[in-house]
């Protein structure tokens, strides 16, 4: 099978997060986004920017 | 992709950025680098590798996501993504190009011939393989493509 992820179903995902426009920690999942289009971008750490 | 929010928010994509680290490092991430004074992205602590597991950009190497960047669908599907190592940042403006003509095709059906941009030429709705087989140079010049 391919290994990307294109064309396929996102993987489903629940997570803690943390929202800097209210300044509160959240839950964030996959059904969150159903019916919207998302972009998702992964970065190696915080205080490491690039 | 922080500095382009409010281009996604006029095209109507939502943002989530995901990174190895806790939510409390995220809080603190952003109240202390200058550079984030407007950051207002959803951060993600996938503090536990599974969200990055699954995209398939978890390092066991070095225990971090590496620069993964997906575009999903309303219905839930995957039309893009780009992988890079880390010491690259992205290109966002390359990006934006893709989510329009990604949300182009969406809409008309039409298909986006390389380097398109919206206003640029596309190929038609149910094209005719028989007639348009070897001939697309016929329909779109390559200057026009390049332009």
């Amino acid at each position: 099978m391919c290994s990307s992820l294109v064309t396929r179903q996102m993987p489903e995902f629940k997570l803690d997060a943390y929202d800097p426009v209210s300044g509160k920690y959240i839950t964030v999942c996959s059904d969150d986004y159903k019916g919207k289009w998302l972009t998702v971008c992964f970065y190696p750490g915080d205080f490491t920017f690039v | 992709m922080n500095a382009a929010s409010h281009k996604f928010k006029e095209l109507g994509v939502e943002l989530l950025v995901v990174s190895c680290d806790t939510k409390f490092s995220h809080k603190r991430f952003v109240e202390t680098e200058p550079l984030l004074k407007d950051f207002s992205l959803k951060m993600a602590a996938d503090n536990k590798h599974e969200m990055s597991q699954a995209f398939g950009v978890y390092s066991e190497n070095d225990g971090v996501a590496i620069r993964g960047r997906f575009l999903v669908n309303p219905d839930g599907t995957v039309l893009a993504q780009e992988v890079l190592t880390p010491p690259v940042g992205r290109n966002v403006q390359e990006f934006i190009r893709q989510v329009e003509a990604f949300m182009h095709v969406a809409k008309t059906g039409e298909v986006c011939p390389a380097n398109w941009r919206p206003g640029k030429k596309t190929l038609p709705v149910n094209t005719d393989a028989e007639k348009m087989t070897g001939k697309v140079g016929e329909y779109i010049a390559l200057e026009e493509i390049l332009s």
